[in-house]
């Protein structure tokens, strides 16, 4: 290979991986199902990526009484959480091992968490849809909304995978 | 081929050899002879250090306008801007290497930063959720081509530095596989950059994270972690071996300095001793560390003597019952000060007196 072509594999590897990066976010927007869900927000700076709007979705916490599996085979563990509509929301349906054959569900990390009030707990699930990124200095607003009355989260779900794609007022 | 050696030390040498010219001990025409056969060693170039630190900040400038998320540009057209940008400074870097290198350099940097900020334009496009660490293994990933197609160590360090990032990013979160490619990758890069110290140093580092990565994985408890890296920290200072002996001292001496300074902490060793036996087990850990710290202070270790300092500190700072602390440090430190006449009084009887100050 002569040095220019290897100079240019050197350049092309990044880019690729930033290319690699975009398809399954961008494939789960152009064609995932949108679902609309509660939430509650605040708003911290990430270093990197600017301010953005910390998010808390009603179907993050999971009670105990929803998932019929051994408990070995729930914390810390990657499960698909299907989705049903009621009214305008999407609320938690069931939770399964393997990928549902139908409707939308989402996979998420499953954590035990103790109510030391019942005892009962209850499972606190990471989508990794906890952070939506806002211009500078406009995350404040939404989080006055969210103390209001709560804001809504709209999310792309293709296969498990969700991109979360916009927050509004209630 | 000259023999290379620093600036400072050629500075000393070229005095020393005055001072014996001056003395009559060698002549001037031996004095240039010496001078002759050595050559300064390239330390920091100025241009260099001016056009790396240009790129830097344009680097900064960069990544700051992709995180004020700035509502002007649609993210697409970000995107497209970032890879021109990228495209234009590989450009650029490639062009200007053959007459002007060191700006040439200072773009291929500038590229490596442009593509991070790449990453997390993605990140903020699609508002990934949690801490994100892969953004760093990613970033690392793509900086290891170019730090490997111009053998450049400082593109590779920057490499190691991300992919430290990311091990430590990884903490709590989920356990990161890619350190299974990245340490060899780390020893691998050492071996091919001309094995630069500074290299195995960042190496070295990034296995010890590595290894307490597994260690949280697996849940060890805090005690075997500690006692573990103390281990490592005197094997890496104890055994003999060729490669760069000096690197290995110098960072097992502080790993078991760092880790014996933790371990005399009581409510570590609660585990395997019962609550009320902890502090004592703790306090005759210490008399062992500080023994073996004043052993290695005698043979020259100067990091021992700081940790020596900060095992003191620690119990300083340790409790507010002032009079039984009192008591303590006076009975220590007389201690030690006797100790240290008895010895100076027999180096000096067997020596017969050749010691004179």
């Amino acid at each position: 290979m002569t040095k220019k072509k290897t100079f240019l594999l050197a350049v092309v590897i990044p880019l690729l991986i930033l290319l690699a990066m975009t398809i399954k976010p961008q494939a789960t927007v152009l064609f995932g199902q949108e679902i609309v869900l509660e939430t509650k927000a605040y708003d911290p700076t990430d270093l990197f990526r600017g301010d953005y709007v910390a998010i808390n979705f009603a179907i993050s916490d999971i009670p105990k009484s929803k998932v019929d599996l051994p408990i070995t085979k729930i914390n810390n563990k990657n499960l698909y959480v299907s989705l049903k509509q009621e009214g305008k929301y999407y609320v938690v349906d069931q939770v399964s091992e393997t990928k549902p054959k139908q409707g939308v569900y989402l996979k998420g990390k499953f954590r035990e968490r103790y109510n030391q009030f019942n005892g009962a707990g209850n499972f606190r699930v990471d989508y990794s849809l906890d952070k939506y990124f806002v211009e500078q200095g406009s995350g404040k607003d939404l989080e006055q909304e969210s103390f209001k009355g709560g804001l809504v989260g709209t999310v792309k779900a293709l296969g498990g995978y969700g991109v979360l794609t916009g927050i509004a007022p209630r | 081929m000259k023999r290379q050696i620093s600036k400072a030390n050629f500075s000393l040498v070229s005095t020393e050899l005055d001072h014996y010219a001056s003395n009559g001990l060698i002549t001037g025409e031996q004095k240039s002879g010496i001078l002759e056969i050595y050559e300064v060693k390239g330390g920091l170039n100025f241009i260099r250090v001016v056009v790396t630190i240009g790129a830097l900040l344009v680097g900064l400038g960069i990544l700051s306008f992709i995180a004020s998320n700035w509502d002007g540009i649609s993210h697409l057209v970000k995107l497209l801007i970032i890879f021109g940008v990228f495209g234009g400074v590989n450009l650029a870097g490639y062009m200007l290497s053959e007459n002007n290198p060191k700006t040439g350099r200072s773009f291929i940097y500038l590229g490596t930063l442009v593509y991070g900020a790449g990453i997390f334009l993605i990140g903020q496009m699609y508002n990934f959720g949690g801490d994100f660490p892969t953004a760093f293994l990613l970033w690392s990933l793509g900086v290891l081509p170019m730090a490997f197609l111009l053998k450049d160590k400082y593109l590779m360090l920057f490499a190691n530095l991300l992919f430290l990032v990311y091990l430590f990013g990884s903490y709590d979160i989920g356990f990161p596989y890619a350190g299974w490619v990245g340490v060899p990758v780390a020893y691998l890069a050492y071996n091919y950059f001309e094995k630069s110290r500074l290299l195995l140093f960042f190496a070295n580092l990034t296995t010890l994270t590595f290894i307490f990565e597994i260690t949280i994985r697996y849940k060890v408890e805090g005690l075997y972690v500690t006692l573990l890296f103390f281990l490592i920290g005197l094997v890496m200072y104890g055994v003999k071996h060729k490669l760069e002996p000096d690197i290995f001292r110098i960072q097992g001496n502080i790993l078991f300095g760092v880790s014996g300074v933790i371990l005399t902490m009581p409510e570590l060793w609660k585990i395997v001793v019962n609550v009320q036996s902890t502090r004592l087990v703790s306090i005759l850990f210490a008399l062992a560390f500080v023994a073996l710290l004043f052993a290695l202070i005698r043979k020259g270790s100067l990091i021992s003597l700081i940790f020596v300092c900060v095992t003191i500190f620690r119990y300083y700072t340790d409790t507010f019952a002032f009079l039984p602390k009192s008591l303590f440090f006076i009975v220590g430190g007389l201690l030690l000060l006797g100790f240290g006449y008895y010895f100076e009084r027999m180096m000096k009887s067997s020596k017969g007196g050749n010691l004179r100050d």
